[in-house]
């Protein structure tokens, strides 16, 4: 038992009642209450645990499980509440995902966990974001000896916080950083980009082109396409960062798998089922009809097949991503020439501008399928181009199963937040 | 129901008086020997009267009786049995007086020879003089405490009617406690609360023991084959006829000697214990049915309009299942067989044995109760020293569909369109589906009380209690692959198992001694000190599997996704105490007294916990200057005190949790923010009231007034997200109030030799108020949906939500003028605005404002008839299947019919989104008639036929009738079961629901209570 991990209260601090004390003497010998009260915490940690240097790699390893599990509410719970999906399940959860309703008050978007019903969004993010600068921070104040691969993890670390970044400077409508002000989505961009350039010092060949990827992202959504374009460029032709997932808990189940496609809780949109290019079906957006569901009215279940299995690893930074990046910011015969690229990749006949419109509108159709279910890009897409002749509209009105769509668009700032904080007004 | 009187078997008062056999204390008095020699069966001798002493109400031996020959020295007590000899008498006749505590004394002539003698007591309405043991440092008269002790005979209870489990026994006995009842699945729990919500993030649960130990009384203990709405109760697996009666003690006032963990109350239960004598055997068997009457009206039609017509088209599944042949619902078939034997050995060891077997059966197949169970009593008494040792043991088993939704959801969710199709017009699942899943439950449990009291003087006595209560459970739920795929089960079909070990132990030792003091002929005092030591442990293994390869395949080992857990959980408090109590020629008594506690789960910055007390009562009739006759008894109280509640275990750890992290390596995460500062909560509580007899004890009544404060109330504040730990923080700065008033009258307006007729009564109230959130964000909790919330100056965890006032159709159908209720954002309380500018208002609290019971025995020779009957109000429910078949499933009729038939109200919450319980809220006050029986004594005669010495048969029914509804439909949905309600303590989203324990107000589709009826046979030789 001598390697328990154990909480001892403080000294016992027996009242001063003479009788009482001589009442516990004589119960046994007691000489303190320390043993009587010491408990066993064989299950948890305490935090003066993290202080150790030897567990650098463990620290940043936490900062990527973390990561990936919000990674994965977030890639999915954003494809809900997209035009990706329709709800299906009956539940109520998954109604107000798939209806957007999702308002201040949510409590599954604000608070809930990665596993589970639903898609808890703010707390898991909020939680991998400190995970990982918490690892930064304690690993760069340990000795350089005793941390082996000390930059490559600092790196890592800063790359995974970058992330992090991307999800709560994408989604939401405003933002709050470790208790302080309201930060607006560029701003919470900004301080993604700082990450990820730091990533870009140090780091293994994978991580450096995680950031790239991630920076160049992050400079799209934020108008800076010189640099985006600069750093999708970088990126090698076949790179893929993937977040893994797994059958071995229901914490690492790919919900897209889970809860889409064994639960039936959401059907594959009208808008993606059956897609093709010039009659050819596009095997980027495989759908199967799986059953008529017995919702009120039945509905027909059409399965997602691009992850096949709970431990299905979801793309978070590709090469593909990088080349619509380009695509996207170059615009041109640039653009073209990406597109029917992936085209030929895909075993689909080639864009003609000339014939089949407008390049832009091409380069997020492209998007759309390419990056289908993957990393939060579509509802990026729809909030991006709100308001613009591209625009990308959501459902709206009454839904499949007779009731009226949520207004929610970029997810707001959780009151759970706004009110707890003393920073916000 | 509320009877003032008590049932003790052995009094100290009588026992100073007249000693059984083996007491061996005190005077070696002609009248002990002439017991001594009864009680081992002296050789019959001339002059001699035989008989036995019964409850005037009950007819059941009364144990324990002192039973004198007037003008003489002659006199016994009677055995187990009731029965007693005096012989050795001169003349023809001979006058008996009879006395025992709790019954009036009875003066009766006899002849001598008469060896078939009956002699009946009737209850006293009030004894002062019965002994009480919970919350007091030793055994003490009642007259002598200053706050209201119930003392529950559970014999006496269960010969009026049907048996219940003890969370039912003392909900419909005692005013101020009420339980909230899950509904009518076999091993589903209750939640059982004193006095309102105490807390807003503990729970309101009292704490319990058996025979002085710490029990596992867990209210929402884990189960793999239980939802989570509806959470097994450990309190069930106590087989109630091994107990004798059930002491209450409500609020700090009363409960302070208990320290930390009592803030909520203290239930104490003692088990029966043997009697001196010959050994006295009896058997019990009931048997009966338990059924859904009218299942067809039940539950509600389900309508749609024709996919092909547009015609309204409707469907009343519960009634076209049983056209079909197929009844949905079936009658379970309950039985039992209890025995137990009594007496004492010839070295004087007294001995209580007793073992049951019970089969329980629901209203479908595959809900079903199995249990064994077994009690050993041992005691012994030998000079100063006295040794009591008490063992049980159960073994159940419990049987049902697993985690699986219900088959009422399926009928509830149901929709006319799918009649032809596989699942019969229900939402998913076929009746028979259910049939083919196995949730199980098996619980070892095993609880021992060792309790030594030593005397070496009069003048001070100490006892040592030690013992534990430990359960093992494991529980599964099991869906077996289905051959069609997707199977009925959607993912579950594919086959799945989930199974849950729960091990749960406690361990007391608690130790008080007294010193006593004559200091005049009018004064005495009385000095107590004690320690007590608590510890609970809970280990909880939990495996699961999922995808089984082909049918056929039960382990977690064949399926093709398995993960595991464990989780252990550890608290410990240690407590002492000093009390000090003075009497005043025994009619007035002051008490003040002191503990002191430490606990592992107060923060590491918070030392320890000081709860004071007082109290004072005065017998006023008693006084010299009383003049009024007819006031039999009158005896005031007063009592001020405190007591706390822990945290929770690791409330005040910073914490992180070992996770799976990328691709299977090992990986921390935040699990609790924790608070270093943490303190318990303490209550703090005056009672006043007074208990009072008159016209000959006809009347009795019983009055209290509490008013309680709940301090340094713990709430748990959400953790602020953006600093990285989910969940929630908890932090000392609520206060609560709770008020009210307790009555209980009990009359016997008819008090004759054949015949008798009592009636008792209770109505208690209950204002709870949350005085002070230390400027926190009114906290939510629970399912987001149901708008809970704590908010200053409401009732805890009142619901909240928008209210539509008005709302119009115009003449094509749109929706127009709707105004809600305005006012302040959270709890409105203003006038109409629109309903786009409205925030939410309040709407209710969770928990009754007040209850009422009534009860009635009328005795006609060997004939008795029982009813019993409660009500509660002031409240409000969710009732999620009103708002869900309305808003989602959409198959009312309401939401089939075009405007303007349509209810606009409805139609405008239907628009707003997520108001499940907006139109699912529902007044939730209700009167049902608990039980109504009839017993029939089997005169002596007969019973001796087959050599029994008593014999009774009783016909019981429970909950027949529902007397009244507040509200029995909502937007033309009925509210099923007003009583049911789900009981969920655990958390939902990580830490942020762990604040439920046991608030949630809603229902979801848990099955409604059934009818039951049982035949007992009791019989006793």
């Amino acid at each position: 038992m001598k390697d328990r991990n154990r909480r001892k209260r403080g000294k016992c601090e027996v009242p001063t009642v003479t009788t009482a004390v001589g009442l516990i003497l004589m119960l046994g010998g007691l000489t303190g209450c320390d043993d009587l009260l010491e408990v066993e915490l064989p299950g948890v940690v305490d935090e003066s645990a993290l202080e150790d240097p030897a567990i650098s790699s463990l620290l940043v390893n936490s900062a990527v499980a973390d990561f990936e599990c919000a990674y994965n509410n977030y890639t999915f719970g954003s494809s809900a509440f997209s035009d990706e999906m329709w709800h299906s399940s009956g539940a109520q959860i998954d109604r107000e995902w798939g209806g957007r309703i999702i308002d201040a008050n949510h409590q599954n978007m604000a608070q809930a966990p990665c596993q589970g019903t639903g898609f808890g969004q703010y707390t898991p993010i909020q939680t991998a974001r400190t995970e990982a600068e918490d690892a930064i921070r304690r690993i760069t104040e340990f000795p350089d000896a005793e941390v082996a691969n000390k930059t490559s993890l600092i790196a890592a670390a800063h790359a995974y916080a970058g992330y992090n970044y991307v999800m709560l400077g994408e989604a939401f409508c405003e933002m709050a950083i470790d208790g302080g002000s309201l930060l607006t989505p560029d701003q919470v961009l900004r301080m993604g980009e700082e990450h990820f350039t730091q990533a870009l010092s140090g780091g293994t060949a994978e991580i450096v082109n995680m950031a790239r990827v991630g920076r160049a992202r992050i400079r799209l959504d934020l108008g800076d396409g010189p640099g985006a374009l600069s750093d999708a460029q970088a990126v090698p032709e076949g790179f893929m960062k993937v977040a893994s997932r797994g059958d071995d808990h229901p914490r690492r189940y790919n919900k897209g798998y889970d809860r889409y496609t064994r639960a039936t809780a959401f059907t594959v949109s009208p808008r993606f089922r059956d897609l093709e290019w010039k009659d050819v079906p596009d095997p980027r957006v495989a759908v199967e009809f799986t059953a008529v569901l017995p919702t009120a009215p039945p509905l027909d279940h059409f399965r997602q097949t691009k992850y096949n299995s709970l431990g299905s690893p979801i793309p978070l930074a590709t090469w593909e991503e990088a080349q619509l990046i380009i695509a996207e910011v170059s615009g041109g015969q640039a653009a073209v020439d990406i597109i029917n690229a992936l085209h030929a990749r895909a075993g689909l006949p080639p864009f003609d501008p000339a014939t089949d419109g407008d390049i832009l509108a091409q380069v997020l159709q492209e998007r759309s399928r390419e990056l289908f279910l993957e990393g939060g890009h579509r509802l990026n897409d729809h909030l991006r181009y709100m308001g613009t002749p591209h625009e990308i509209p959501f459902f709206t009105g009454v839904d499949h199963l007779g009731r009226q769509y949520g207004n929610a668009t970029c997810w707001p700032l959780p009151n759970v937040e706004r009110h707890g904080n003393p920073n916000i007004p | 129901m509320w009877h003032p009187r008590s049932r003790n078997t052995q009094s100290r008062l009588f026992a100073s008086r007249i000693r059984g056999p083996t007491s061996g204390v005190g005077a070696f008095s002609p009248l002990v020997l002439t017991v001594t020699v009864l009680l081992i069966g002296a050789v019959p001798a001339r002059g001699q009267v035989v008989g036995t002493v019964v409850d005037a109400n009950t007819l059941q031996p009364i144990v324990g009786a002192e039973v004198v020959v007037e003008g003489t020295r002659s006199g016994t007590l009677t055995d187990g049995g009731g029965r007693f000899r005096l012989e050795g008498l001169q003349g023809t006749q001979v006058t008996l007086r009879v006395e025992m505590l709790g019954f009036r004394t009875l003066t009766q002539a006899v002849q001598v020879g008469d060896t078939g003698i009956r002699l009946e007591l009737s209850p006293q309405a009030i004894s002062l003089d019965e002994i009480v043991v919970t919350g007091q440092a030793r055994e003490i008269e009642k007259r002598a405490i200053g706050t209201v002790v119930a003392s529950l005979s559970v014999p006496e209870q269960l010969n009026r009617q049907a048996p219940v489990n003890i969370n039912q026994f003392m909900a419909t006995a005692v005013p101020g406690v009420r339980i909230r009842n899950s509904g009518g699945e076999i091993g589903a729990g209750q939640r059982l609360k004193i006095r309102g919500a105490g807390s807003l993030s503990l729970g309101s649960q009292p704490i319990f023991f058996v025979d002085g130990v710490r029990i596992d009384s867990r209210e929402d203990a884990p189960a793999a084959n239980r939802q989570q709405r509806t959470p097994p109760s450990r309190l069930n697996d106590l087989p109630i006829d091994d107990i004798e009666r059930i002491e209450i003690i409500k609020g700090p006032a009363a409960a302070t000697l208990y320290g930390t963990e009592a803030g909520n109350g203290v239930v104490n239960i003692i088990t029966k214990r043997g009697t001196t004598g010959a050994p006295r055997f009896n058997v019990q068997v009931r048997t009966g049915g338990n059924f859904l009457r009218n299942p067809e009206n039940v539950f509600p039609v389900v309508w749609a309009r024709d996919p092909e017509t547009d015609q309204l088209i409707s469907l009343n599944i519960v009634e076209s299942e049983q056209e079909r042949g197929s009844p949905i619902f079936r009658t379970g078939r309950p039985m039992s067989l209890y025995a137990s034997a009594s007496g004492s050995t010839r070295d004087g060891i007294r001995y209580y044995l007793s073992g049951s077997a019970d089969r329980d059966e629901g209203i479908v197949s595959y809900h079903w109760l199995n249990r064994l169970t077994g009690r050993s009593n041992l005691s012994y008494t030998s000079g100063p020293f006295e040794v009591g040792l008490r063992l049980g043991i159960i073994h159940q088993t419990t049987h049902n569909e697993g985690v699986q939704q219900p088959i009422t959801g399926d009928i509830i969710y149901g929709d006319p369109r799918k009649l032809d199709t596989r699942s019969r017009g229900l939402y998913r699942e076929a009746p028979e589906d259910m049939e083919t899943i196995d949730g199980e439950e098996t619980i070892d449990r095993i609880n021992l009380s060792l309790n030594l009291t030593h005397s070496p003087f009069t003048w001070f006595s100490h006892r040592l209690t030690a013992g534990f209560d430990s359960n093992n459970g494991r529980s599964f739920s099991f869906w077996p692959r289905t051959a069609e795929q997707p199977g009925p089960f959607r993912s579950s079909s594919l086959g799945r198992k989930d199974v849950l070990e729960d091990h749960f132990r406690t361990l007391t030792v608690d130790y008080s001694g007294s010193v006593s003091r004559d200091f005049t002929g009018d004064l005495s005092g009385e000095t107590s000190v004690g320690a007590q030591y608590y510890l609970r442990e809970n280990t909880i293994t939990t495996a699961s599997g999922r995808e089984f390869p082909v049918p056929g395949l039960e382990t977690i080992s064949s399926a093709a996704v398995r993960f595991a857990g464990e989780d252990f959980i550890e608290n410990k408090t240690l407590g002492v105490y000093v009390q000090q109590r003075i009497g005043w020629k025994n009619r007035v008594f002051l008490t003040g007294a002191v503990r002191a506690d430490d606990n592992s789960a107060f923060g590491e910055n918070f030392d320890f916990v000081v709860y004071p007390k007082a109290s004072a009562t005065w017998i006023v009739n008693e006084e010299p200057f009383w003049n009024l006759a007819f006031v039999n008894t009158l005896k005031l109280r007063a009592a001020w005190g405190r007591a706390g509640q822990q945290p929770d275990v690791f409330a005040a750890t910073r914490l992180y949790a070992p996770i799976t992290g990328p691709d299977g390596s090992a990986a921390l995460t935040r699990s609790n923010i924790g608070n270093p500062d943490l303190e318990p909560e303490v209550g703090e509580e005056i009672e006043l009231g007074f208990d009072a007899s008159v016209w000959d004890e006809r009347v009795a009544m019983e009055f209290t007034y509490y008013n309680q404060t709940r301090s340094k109330a713990i709430v748990a504040q959400a953790a602020l997200p953006s600093l990285g730990f989910p969940g929630v923080e908890f932090v000392n700065v609520g206060t609560i109030k709770n008020q009210g008033f307790e009555i209980g009258i009990g009359a016997d307006p008819v008090r004759r030799p054949d015949w008798n007729w009592n009636i008792g009564a209770t109505f208690s109230t209950t204002d709870n108020k949350v005085v002070d959130l230390g400027g926190l964000t009114p906290p939510q909790f629970g399912a987001p949906w149901a708008g809970q919330r704590h908010v200053e100056g409401f009732p805890v965890g009142s619901l909240f939500m928008k209210h539509v006032l008005s709302a119009e159709w115009d003449a094509n159908g749109n929706l127009i003028n709707l105004m809600c209720e305005g006012g302040d954002p959270i709890s409105g309380g203003g006038g109409p605005v629109p309903c786009d500018q409205a925030g939410t208002a309040y709407r209710g609290q969770p928990f009754p404002g007040w209850e009422a019971g009534m009860n009635t025995t009328l005795r006609y020779r060997k004939l008795t008839l029982s009813a019993t009957a409660d009500a509660v109000g002031g409240y409000v429910k969710c009732d999620t299947r009103v708002g869900w078949t309305h808003m989602f499933f959409r198959n009312t009729r309401q939401m089939n019919v075009p405007p303007p038939e349509r209810d606009p109200i409805l139609a405008a919450y239907d628009q707003f989104g997520g108001g499940t319980c907006q139109i699912g809220l529902v007044d939730a006050g209700f009167a049902k008639l608990r039980d109504l029986s009839m017993r029939f004594d089997v005169p002596v005669e007969w019973s001796e036929k087959f050599g029994a010495s008593t014999a009774s048969v009783t016909l019981s029914g429970q909950n027949l009738v529902t007397l009244w509804i507040a509200e029995d439909e909502r937007f033309g949905h009925p509210v099923i079961d007003p009583e049911v309600h789900a009981t969920q303590g655990r958390p939902t989203y990580a830490n942020v629901n762990a604040a439920t324990h046991g608030m949630v107000a809603y229902i979801q589709d848990q099955w409604p209570t059934y009818q039951r009826i049982i035949l007992t046979v009791r019989t006793s030789f």
